[in-house]
């Protein structure tokens, strides 16, 4: 008698909780995926800062389409199933138009697919490989690829740093870090610059680099191209610097992020990485964000952030200019974007969904971010 | 050839620290034939510990709700006991420690909280202080894990207390992760740069540094930490009434009850000890590596359990050579093996099963027949 | 029904016949119904997608738990390593999916791959197992195989730092690599000149019938392959007791992950993706009705008992002329079949894989299940299944934070509270929780000291 009960009773809890929610049809819901806790952290929770500052100033302006909007943020705690099932989530059971996310590729390759199959745009705010826009014609990204990452990193290597052999250490379990180093070495091999070795790691569980550091100094280059992201980049700064090995490191967009400097320190002072932006550019839009984000949050804005409240803005714009919030008119006007004004540059989308923008060089000095030199797109 | 000395250093430097660790695995599981899965994560509290306390951090707040549950579970323990017959004295003697534990715990919590804020990064003092505060933490917890975790399993397959110890395990590394303890996000241990203080005076930079060799003094310090805690381990354990009595309980557990040694107090002191190791090696793990988070006590885990059994469990001294060889293959792995990052976990466990297969006593181990 | 002579005298239980097995068909064929009310148009309509990925998560849990009870609660054996199986299992599924089936509509080219592996693994196994063989012969080393493979690896490292300075030139490490070159090449023969030949044999399959053909050619073929290994770990794990039998599991599981993180053609730690989604929850039930039924009958016959008998006391069973090695390897590979075909499942269910989702934690799971469930107990690792997946999802909607620490919690008190799991080794479906089916569970074990 008492299975029965309980079978009943928990069939019925799933059924209960199993039937469709009716959608609420009076306000634009943006879905925002992000890693708010995790490895990279502060992609996630500035990305979201970013995006909030965004939505306040577009409330402010007044409603959308007759409407409020409102932004769900979803953390994927640093691990891409996660970021699937937050995907889903948001997707089925909250209803969004529109999702924003990720910051990291990895994951926003893992999310692709719900998207595109629920026919919801994807908007990444800052995902660089160029595997992700691939990957369906409803995911778009409001930033450069690492293809054109990777030819402006080498550009300033060979170019400013005269390097002429580097080596590389990247990590193997992250489609960024190993996507943005083979652009990289194409780049660098058309300049005339030799690679002498190319380790790997494991993101996420490595601590210790000595090992492979130790056959890198060996090999005496002139540049070490670290293009992991900041929580392993600044530990290997560090010990580089314990062996002995002093040639700069190089790395990317990754690199970005407060905790940085925290965690490697006096051994990045010399150090250089590629980024979307530097907060001490001097252009207008930038002043005015960066003086934005300091008056809501009282901290400098990196360059997740500036993604994040942009690629909010443009999709506002889009889902003004569609007229609807219908996913495949929303689709049509993101892709249809020409010179959409962001604060971290003009943004045009191209036919491969890809922005087409302006990638600056961050150099470290005494613990501090200086911006070197800005590249245009060609 | 500089390479391979270097290489060498730099595997002695991560092996100690496996030894260290491992040091713990096998003296629990020379008492208790236990596999303490949670050994790993008390690493990770140590380390965690450490660091809150080293800036500060340290809360004597225990949220309300903790005290009511704690003193509502005595309460139900002393009512539990009553209904089954026991005097309200031999309840007081059987819940003794853990009634102990508890009440020591809030004036030490003030104290340290006080001294955490107060005491200035850089000093020895503030050093000392997050030595014996970590140490007195995680050795809490061990005895703690041990008195309510396993302590009640004892009579049952040793299949059931594998399994609590990974749930003490899987509690440890997701309990850490809440936003309310340690949060999952990675954090950045107190480090010496110029100007900036760290957990240990004087302790960055090298020790030695020609001819392209370089010694860390950080690896210096935790190679002879771990032959100095060897040593005063072996003269415990051999020259002690208490190590006599370790001896006797892993010999044979029930015939050590019928001589008269207190198992209880002994497999407690064999949890604090171990938990107390494990403490040290968290301290030294974030000295060395600067960061601390939740699930970094997974892998040096289970690659310090593969250690001990390499080097003979049961036997310390065979930990520590394990730890260090562990730690110089992996290295080498890395150094010499093309692609060999990626292979480095692999090897060790390569290694774990080739030395199970071959001589399951371990390298220092003594082999024993299994009579029918 | 008589079906023997000797039934004239004793007729065997209802549950021995054949037509034991009519209600089980009943109950496939009624899901397949419901399965297709469930992702039909009704479903897609009215119930949250989100929602019903849950069933299948379920089904896929229940078929790991199943198979690991059949090794874990049957066999004795603790086995950590769960997760390696599994993931043999998908990638073996996934990989031709992605690369021979054209979209689940070339069966032929499937099988061809399948059997090509087989040849070429089978060749590439021989110079192994003559070095075994001649070293028993020689009786010099009586220990098994894969020691022998260990000190070839061995060999090979070492010739490898040896030579690290230029490429290697060291007379093993040449012939080894010249060896797997040769496999490939064999392997691409194969299937580049037999594929369509086999297409051709298949082409009179209708269209309708050639992606359930292809899937199940798929499940199959990646069950075979993860049994395979489950062969091959089955084998030192005849050596190994309890604890020591846990990690060197756990160790195989995770040697297994690494070497396919490090294969490139596998997709290496990025994973593969693109896999095509087939797995709906009719396909799915039926694969958990045929997993239990399976283990069902196993553990509940002669070889079964035999099976627990070995369990309970190795040396006393193999006094009795129980061969000892025969079931314990068994189960290995009967449970890993299973395992691989609920990571095949699974891989066509998610269409996107990677190497760390095959991690320790995987392994875990089934293992908390089926110990929750009860050792011993199918039916009590069915509802530990069901529970333990169902449980981190409501908590989700509850408490998002402190899910797992509730999970953890829940079942360190579980085995405090209750070491013999819910069902405590008894079936829920022998009538009246029958007591003779609960299996002694023994005391603290002798150590050997």
């Amino acid at each position: 008698m008492q299975r029965w009960l309980v079978a009943m009773f928990a069939t019925t809890l799933v059924v209960v909780a199993g039937c469709k929610q009716k959608q609420q049809a009076n306000e634009i819901l943006i879905g925002h995926v992000a890693s708010m806790t995790g490895d990279t952290a502060t992609f996630g929770q500035s990305a979201d800062k970013g995006i909030l500052l965004a939505l306040d100033e577009i409330n402010k302006e007044g409603l959308v389409l007759g409407k409020p909007v409102k932004v769900l943020t979803e953390d994927d705690r640093s691990v891409s199933d996660e970021a699937r099932t937050a995907t889903e989530k948001l997707i089925s059971r909250d209803h969004v138009c529109a999702i924003l996310g990720e910051i990291a590729s990895s994951r926003s390759i893992q999310m692709a697919p719900a998207c595109q199959d629920a026919h919801i745009p994807m908007l990444s705010p800052g995902s660089t490989n160029v595997k992700v826009t691939t990957l369906g014609d409803y995911i778009f990204r409001a930033c450069f690829t690492d293809e054109f990452q990777g030819a402006a990193m080498a550009d300033f290597a060979v170019k400013n740093l005269k390097v002429k052999k580097y080596a590389v250490l990247y990590a193997a379990n992250s489609d960024y870090s190993v996507g943005l180093k083979d652009f990289f070495n194409e780049a660098a091999k058309k300049l005339g610059a030799e690679e002498t070795m190319e380790l790997s790691y494991s993101e996420k569980s490595d601590v210790d680099f000595s090992a492979q550091l130790t056959k890198i100094r060996d090999t005496k280059p002139d540049a070490i191209i670290a293009t992991g992201y900041y929580n392993e980049a600044g530990k290997i700064a560090r010990q580089a610097r314990d062996l002995g090995i002093k040639v700069p490191l190089i790395g990317g967009d990754g690199w970005d992020s407060d905790q940085l400097i925290k965690i490697g320190g006096d051994a990045l002072n010399g150090c250089y990485f590629s980024n979307h932006y530097a907060p001490d550019e001097d252009r207008p839009a930038v002043k005015a964000f960066v003086d934005a984000f300091q008056a809501k949050y009282h901290e400098v804005p990196d360059a997740m952030a500036i993604l994040g409240y942009d690629a909010m803005k443009l999709m506002i714009d889009a889902i003004k200019r569609a007229g609807s919030t219908d996913g495949p008119k929303i689709r049509d006007a993101l892709a249809a974007t020409k010179d959409f004004h962001g604060a971290a540059g003009d943004i045009t989308i191209d036919s491969d969904r890809n922005a087409k923008k302006p990638i600056v060089i961050v150099g470290i000095h005494d613990g501090k971010l200086k911006f070197e030199a800005a590249v245009n797109p060609s | 050839m500089q390479q391979f000395i270097q290489q060498l250093i730099n595997g002695l430097s991560v092996g100690s620290i496996y030894a260290l660790i491992a040091v713990g695995y096998t003296m629990v599981y020379g008492v208790l034939q236990l596999i303490n899965f949670a050994h790993g994560d008390v690493f990770m509290v140590g380390a965690m510990v450490s660091m809150y306390a080293a800036t500060g951090r340290v809360t004597a707040y225990l949220p309300p709700w903790l005290h009511i549950l704690v003193i509502v579970c005595f309460a139900v323990a002393f009512l539990v006991n009553k209904l089954l017959g026991r005097t309200f004295k031999q309840t007081f003697h059987k819940l003794a420690s853990l009634l102990a534990v508890y009440f020591i715990s809030i004036p030490a919590l003030l104290a340290s909280s006080f001294l955490s804020q107060h005491l200035h990064l850089g000093n020895w003092s503030m050093a000392v202080f997050v030595l014996i505060f970590t140490i007195a933490v995680c050795g809490a917890m061990g005895f703690l894990i041990e008195r309510l975790a396993y302590r009640p399993l004892r009579e049952r397959p040793r299949i059931n207390s594998l399994i609590t110890a990974i749930g003490i395990s899987l509690l440890l590394e997701y309990g850490g992760q809440n936003s309310g303890v340690f949060g999952p996000t990675p954090q950045p241990y107190p480090q010496g740069d110029e100007g900036q203080p760290q957990l240990i005076p004087h302790l960055s930079g090298a020790l030695w540094n020609h001819n392209g060799i370089v010694i860390q003094k950080v690896d210096v310090l935790v190679l002879a930490l771990t032959v100095l805690i060897m040593l005063a381990l072996s003269f415990i354990v051999l020259k002690t009434r208490v190590g006599l009595g370790l001896r006797a309980v892993s010999y044979r557990f029930d015939t050590a009850a019928l001589m008269g040694v207190n198992i209880n107090s002994i497999i407690g002191f064999t949890f604090v000890l171990g938990s107390c190791l494990a403490a040290v090696a968290g301290i030294l793990w974030g000295v060395k590596y600067h960061s601390g988070e939740p699930l970094m006590g997974l892998m040096p885990g289970i690659k310090a359990f593969i250690a001990a059994v390499f080097g003979g469990i049961g036997n310390i001294a065979g930990a520590v050579v394990g730890g260090v060889v562990l730690g110089l293959i992996e290295i080498m792995v890395i150094g010499y093996l093309p692609g060999g990052s990626q292979y480095k976990d692999a090897a060790a466990f390569v290694i774990l099963i080739a030395i199970l297969l071959v001589k399951p006593s371990g390298l220092l181990g003594k082999n024993a027949v299994e009579k029918v | 029904m008589l079906s023997r002579k000797s039934e004239i005298i004793a007729p065997r239980p209802w549950r021995a016949t054949a037509l034991a097995n009519v209600p089980l068909v009943i109950a496939m064929l009624a899901m397949i119904p419901l399965g297709q009310l469930l992702e039909g148009s009704w479903g897609q309509e009215n119930l949250d997608a989100y929602f019903t990925r849950l069933p299948i998560l379920v089904g896929i849990n229940i078929i790991l738990a199943v198979s690991l009870q059949l090794i874990n609660g049957y066999s004795g054996q603790f086995s950590l390593g769960h997760a390696g199986f599994m993931a043999v299992g998908a990638y073996m599924a996934a990989y031709p999916a992605i690369e021979y089936s054209q979209q689940f509509s070339n069966p032929g080219a499937c099988v061809i791959f399948f059997v090509a592996l087989g040849i070429c693994v089978a060749i590439g196994a021989t110079p192994p197992m003559i070095l075994f063989i001649l070293l028993r012969k020689t009786k010099q080393f009586h220990r098994s195989l894969p020691a022998a493979l260990l000190i070839a690896t061995v060999i090979w490292i070492v010739a490898d730092i040896a030579s690290a300075a230029s490429a290697p030139k060291t007379p093993v490490w040449t012939i080894w690599t010249r060896f797997l070159a040769a496999l490939e090449n064999l392997y691409g023969w194969i299937v580049l000149h037999a594929g369509p030949i086999a297409g051709h044999l298949l082409a009179w399959l209708p269209d309708l019938l050639r992606k359930p053909a292809c899937f199940v050619i798929l499940l199959i073929g990646a069950g075979l392959c993860a049994s395979a290994v489950g062969f091959i770990v089955g084998l030192p794990a005849l050596r190994l007791r309890g604890d020591y039998l846990a990690i060197a599991t756990l160790g195989f599981g995770e040697i297994i992950r690494i070497a396919i993180t490090n294969d490139s053609t596998l997709g290496g730690a990025l994973g593969l993706s693109g896999i095509p989604r087939y797995t709906d929850f009719t396909w799915l039930y039926i694969c958990v009705i045929i997993t239990v039924a399976v283990i069902w009958r196993v553990a509940y016959s002669p070889k079964g008992r035999a099976i627990m008998a070995v369990r309970e006391d190795e040396i006393a069973a193999s006094s009795i002329g129980i061969n000892t090695t025969s079931y314990k390897v068994t189960a290995f590979t009967i449970g890993a079949f299973f395992a691989g075909l609920a990571g095949a499942l699974y891989a066509m269910h998610e269409s996107s894989i990677t190497p760390s989702s095959f991690g320790i934690i995987k392994s875990i799971e089934p293992v908390v299940m089926v110990t929750l469930g009860g050792l011993g107990s199918i039916s009590g690792a069915i509802l530990a299944a069901i529970i333990l997946t169902l449980l981190p999802e409501v908590l989700r909607s509850i408490s998002p934070d402190e899910r797992m620490v509730i999970y953890s919690l829940l079942l360190v008190v579980m085995m405090i509270l209750r070491p013999q799991g819910l069902l405590g080794g008894r079936e829920l479906w022998f009538g009246k929780w029958s007591r003779t089916r609960k299996p002694r569970t023994p005391a603290r074990e002798a150590v050997p000291a």
